[in-house]
């Protein structure tokens, strides 16, 4: 599969029509997808009617964009107007986004044609796209694994070869994770550099909107186009941003921090294993990277607990909107309190509701100062320990799961062992930090054997660029990742 | 034994819609009267993934409020989130301030019958409105209107310094005026524009403590809040002397049985899980900033006062008037301004004159309000200088004044010479008018030879009336005088 810049430059030379290549997507949807369920909807009518827009423009001599015929897939928590838009949830059944997001206005404008809606643990909450209402994504590396999640559709159809690029959120892993899980690369932005206005609400202080790519410089290509200060989002910053896609790439000179706190025993040895070799792949060419004695970042064994209660307090307000009254389905009974229950209580899953219930307690009256606060005291002493480490090092290097990607079904009935699958990547949004996750070889032993490893790279807040930069300069040095079957070598015609 | 007596102890929660042009989160016009369901978006209606973005103009006028009544501006803006579920509350929670009020510790003056009473405003706060739910009568539905939803409101809460119906009444009247007179709010009671919480306590004479709180919750008219405290007031003071004791509970009062109803009682009162607003991060307000306000604030009503009466020496009577309404005081400033321009010699009681009995009449004959007549204050002072100059006579004046009313276009001095009111002090004239009269009215000329010298103001009249109102009646009185005594004089 061609890479995003790839498609681009070739359209806007005029040597590609942005038809056939979204014609070349759609088929190897309709081939590939049965197989792993990434999308929800390949919304094919409206893709082709866009590339033929692209062509036309093109045609016409105006610059068609930076992401010129471009298929993009979009997790279904990104709001596209007129477009079916469920949170992979019952209770939006139906419902169609009157408006866009402003990462889709952005996209448009560099010429992007917009592919399908992939799935999603419902309202981004769950680390295996299990959760989802309406289907389980797999892991396009075995059918019986998952994708990870909650971005699992938007892994699963990136790492099957079907997009070069595809939009996930990520609130306290769900793109990284299952970027890791699917042998992808996913990048978390800084908080507050990617607009929020069109993604549907978990954990508003936490998430982003960031692309999963196959190949590094095209997540750059695309943070490039997403990122920005929005009048409509009030937590987007102006701050300066130089651009990823142009930054050198080059870790030449780097100082990489190893932590020992991200490389406990709770990960898997056939992991760290990975994660080691691609550490020293980086020292090799001329980072200067040291392992940073466990004590530096104390606090982030208590990353999983603070980001549970912070997002699930926020999702417990975020989600008090469905209740049947102004959009969604609505199961009326004989008063309004039958109403409310009976609507939330049999359209919303079981995930969502122990969470929804679990941020209702922890900010209720009595509660609000033992939970609530307490996970703010947390969240502030993990992003001040980050920062005081980001002073001494540019980059943070380690794992980005503990895991490789289990089998289906292993991690369902057990909640807090699913919630530690956030144990690595949940600090960098509690301390809003930009964070990539980078494939870095298959695990050789152990129960993961064969599946990709991720490696995470985090930086400091608004240095976007230099963490995709690093992840572009390892990209070069690793060569090619390896590719699950499914991904095939077939190019575009 | 004297029978023990129960002074009531009263706070009052004011909401205030802000005069802005659009809602407090999104560029949704904030109006009254529009059809269901027209002046909202996606962000007002709750849709998922849209976020609330400030309006600058609603904040300017919650801190201009907040400084009208001697509060003192936080050094940042902090939002909260207030979650409940109501269908009219279209994202489950309203974006309100909670921990961290826009501004504290203010103060209103009242000027009582038994001298100044000072009730301090422990907070306001700004926060966004609901919808409306609407049930249609004789239908099993309910309809959602949410035209109101993101409404800006400011929310004043005073402490609870007042003990008489009475006094809270007074109390809402003066905030009314200003707020009003620094434009923070119209204050409309009948479009929603001010709306009422009100919190009750008995406290017996021989005990300082203070009994269990009542709320009485949306009254929207202060008849409504005074009669509302004398019913809880008496329910209150009965159920003690009964033996009874009062709970806490939020109350509505229905004005059609004068009398309270409880809505909820105080185990079943909202847990509103308050926890700051993600989406609005902090916001520092620049004290330079506030200081240009505070320095840009508008003439208290008070300060008018005593200016008009001080300065200007207009009579008390028309300088309450022209106080009580702002919209009439400004009218009356500019007809002043132009009038000053133009360097004529009327006096402020003059223009003060025309104001309260020309424009105020016209107002209210035209059931409108000051700011929607046709007639500018430039163009009252164009007619005042023609009335000045002697050009048309007062009388004629107020009939110019209607005619420019209706006209909307044409100057006054245009007006006059299309409907002929030029004022008659040409000698000849005025000769002939007196004459005519006289020569008409041969009994009242009898009668003022006899002596009846009163009989010359009936004579006066009929020369007005005969003239039209155009006759100069300074010169029409000395003209007959002169003319009678003339004709009289050779009989003694």
């Amino acid at each position: 599969m061609m890479s995003a810049a790839t498609i681009a430059g070739r359209v806007r030379a005029g040597e590609l029509d942005p038809v056939s290549v979204t014609r070349g997507a759609l088929k190897r949807l309709e081939e590939r997808d049965p197989n792993i369920h990434a999308y929800l909807d390949a919304d094919a009518d409206a893709a082709l009617e866009r590339a033929e827009q692209v062509a036309e423009d093109a045609a016409r001599g105006d610059d068609p964009g930076r992401l010129a015929g471009v298929p993009i897939s979009l997790k279904d928590n990104i709001a596209v107007k007129g477009r079916a838009l469920t949170a992979g949830s019952r209770i939006l059944q139906d419902y169609h986004a009157p408006y866009h997001s402003t990462v889709v206005r952005r996209l448009l404008a560099e010429g992007a044609v917009l592919l399908g809606r992939t799935n999603l643990d419902e309202f981004a909450m769950g680390s295996s796209t299990e959760n989802s209402a309406y289907a389980a994504t797999t892991n396009p590396w075995d059918e019986r694994r998952v994708p990870g999640g909650s971005s699992g559709g938007s892994a699963a159809a990136v790492a099957a070869g079907i997009v070069p690029v595809a939009l996930g959120s990520d609130t306290g892993g769900s793109i990284r994770q299952p970027a890791a899980l699917c042998g992808v690369t996913g990048f978390k932005p800084t908080y507050g550099s990617v607009s929020r206005h069109g993604l549907v609400a978990f954990g508003s202080s936490l998430e982003q909107i960031g692309p999963l790519a196959a190949h590094a410089e095209d997540a750059a290509l695309v943070y490039d186009v997403i990122a920005g200060h929005d009048p409509l989002d009030p937590t987007t910053t102006p701050a300066e941003r130089p651009s990823a896609y142009k930054t050198s790439a080059s870790v030449e000179g780097l100082r990489v921090a190893v932590p020992e706190e991200l490389l406990d025993e709770t990960v898997e040895p056939r992991v760290l294993e990975r994660v080691a070799a691609a550490i020293d792949l980086l020292g090799d060419a001329g980072a200067i990277t040291k392992v940073v004695p466990k004590g530096r970042l104390a606090h982030v064994r208590l990353a999983v607990p603070a980001y549970y209660l912070i997002s699930a307090c926020e999702a417990s307000s975020n989600l008090a909107r469905y209740d049947g009254m102004r959009f969604g389905p609505r199961l009326e009974q004989d008063d309004l309190l039958g109403t409310y229950q009976r609507t939330r209580g049999s359209l919303f899953g079981t995930e969502v509701k122990r969470r929804i219930l679990l941020g209702t307690f922890a900010l209720s009256a009595g509660h609000h100062d033992a939970w609530y606060r307490k996970a703010l005291e947390v969240r502030r002493l993990i992003a001040d320990e980050f920062r005081a480490l980001l002073q001494e090092f540019d980059l943070i290097a380690g794992p980005t799961s503990p895991s490789g990607a289990f089998p289906l079904g292993e991690k369902e009935d057990e909640p807090w062992a699913m919630y530690q699958c956030d144990a690595l990547t949940a600090p960098a949004c509690l301390a809003g930090l930009p964070s990539i996750s980078l494939p870095c070889g298959l695990a050789k032993k152990g129960p993961y054997k064969g599946f990709p490893v991720g490696l995470q790279l985090m930086g400091r807040a608004h240095e976007d660029h230099r963490v995709l930069a690093a992840a572009r300069a390892f990209e070069a040095l690793r060569g090619e990742p390896e590719r699950c079957a499914l991904y095939g070598n077939e190019v575009a015609s | 034994m004297t029978a023990t007596t129960y002074r009531p102890t009263i706070g009052l929660e004011v909401h205030v819609q802000l005069a802005t042009r659009t809602k407090l989160f999104c560029r949704c016009e904030a109006r009254f009267g529009a059809p269901p369901n027209t002046l909202v978006c996606p962000v007002c209606t709750g849709q998922p993934g849209t976020l609330p973005m400030l309006n600058a103009e609603a904040l300017r006028l919650g801190v201009i409020g907040a400084l009208v009544l001697g509060c003192r501006v936080d050094e940042q803006l902090h939002f909260d989130r207030k979650n409940y579920f109501y269908p009219d509350l279209p994202k489950g929670y309203q974006i309100t301030q909670w921990e961290r009020p826009l501004a504290q510790d203010g103060q209103i003056v009242l000027d009582r019958p038994e001298g100044e009473l000072r009730v301090t405003i422990a907070r306001a706060h700004l926060e966004e409105d609901a919808g409306k739910v609407i049930h249609p009568e004789g239908m099993d539905v309910s309809l959602l209107d949410l035209n109101r939803a993101g409404t800006p409101l400011l929310e004043i809460v005073t402490a609870p310094e007042l003990h008489s119906a009475d006094e809270a009444h007074d109390l809402l009247v003066e905030l009314r005026r200003m707020l009003r007179y620094a434009g923070v709010s119209d204050c409309d009671m009948e479009k929603g524009g001010l709306r009422c919480d009100v919190n009750v306590s008995l406290s017996a004479s021989d005990d300082e403590a203070l009994g269990t709180r009542t709320e009485i919750k949306n009254l929207n008219s202060f008849r409504f809040v005074a009669a509302a405290i004398a019913a809880e007031t008496a329910r209150q003071r009965e159920l003690i002397e009964a033996g009874g004791r009062v709970v806490q509970a939020t109350l509505a009062y229905d004005p059609d049985t004068d009398s309270v109803r409880a809505l909820r009682l105080k185990q079943d009162a909202h847990d509103y899980r308050y926890f700051p607003e993600p989406d609005l991060p902090p916001f520092p307000l620049a004290a330079e900033w506030v200081l240009e306000l505070r320095e840009g604030l508008p003439e208290s009503p008070t300060a008018r006062s005593a200016r008009y009466g001080e300065q200007l020496k207009l009579p008390p009577a028309e300088v309450e008037t022209l106080v009580a309404d702002k919209a009439l005081g400004d009218y009356f400033e500019a007809t002043l301004a132009a009038v000053e321009q133009r360097e004529l010699a009327v006096s402020a009681h003059g223009v003060a004159a025309w104001v309260v009995n020309g424009v105020r009449h016209l107002a209210n004959e035209r059931k409108t309000r000051v700011t929607e007549l046709a007639v500018s204050p430039t163009r009252l002072a164009e007619l005042l200088a023609l009335v000045h100059t002697g050009s048309v006579s007062s009388q004629a004046g107020k009939r110019i004044l209607d005619a420019l009313e209706q006209d909307g276009e044409r100057t006054a001095e245009e007006l006059v010479a299309e409907l002929g009111l030029q004022q008659m002090s040409d000698p000849e004239d005025l000769a002939q008018l007196v004459s005519d009269v006289l020569q008409r009215e041969p009994e009242l000329v009898a009668r003022y030879c006899e002596g009846k010298s009163g009989v010359l103001n009936a004579l006066l009249g009929r020369a007005m009336e005969a003239s039209g109102g155009r006759a100069n009646p300074n010169r029409v009185r000395s003209l007959l005088e002169h003319t009678l005594d003339a004709t009289s004089a050779p009989q003694d």
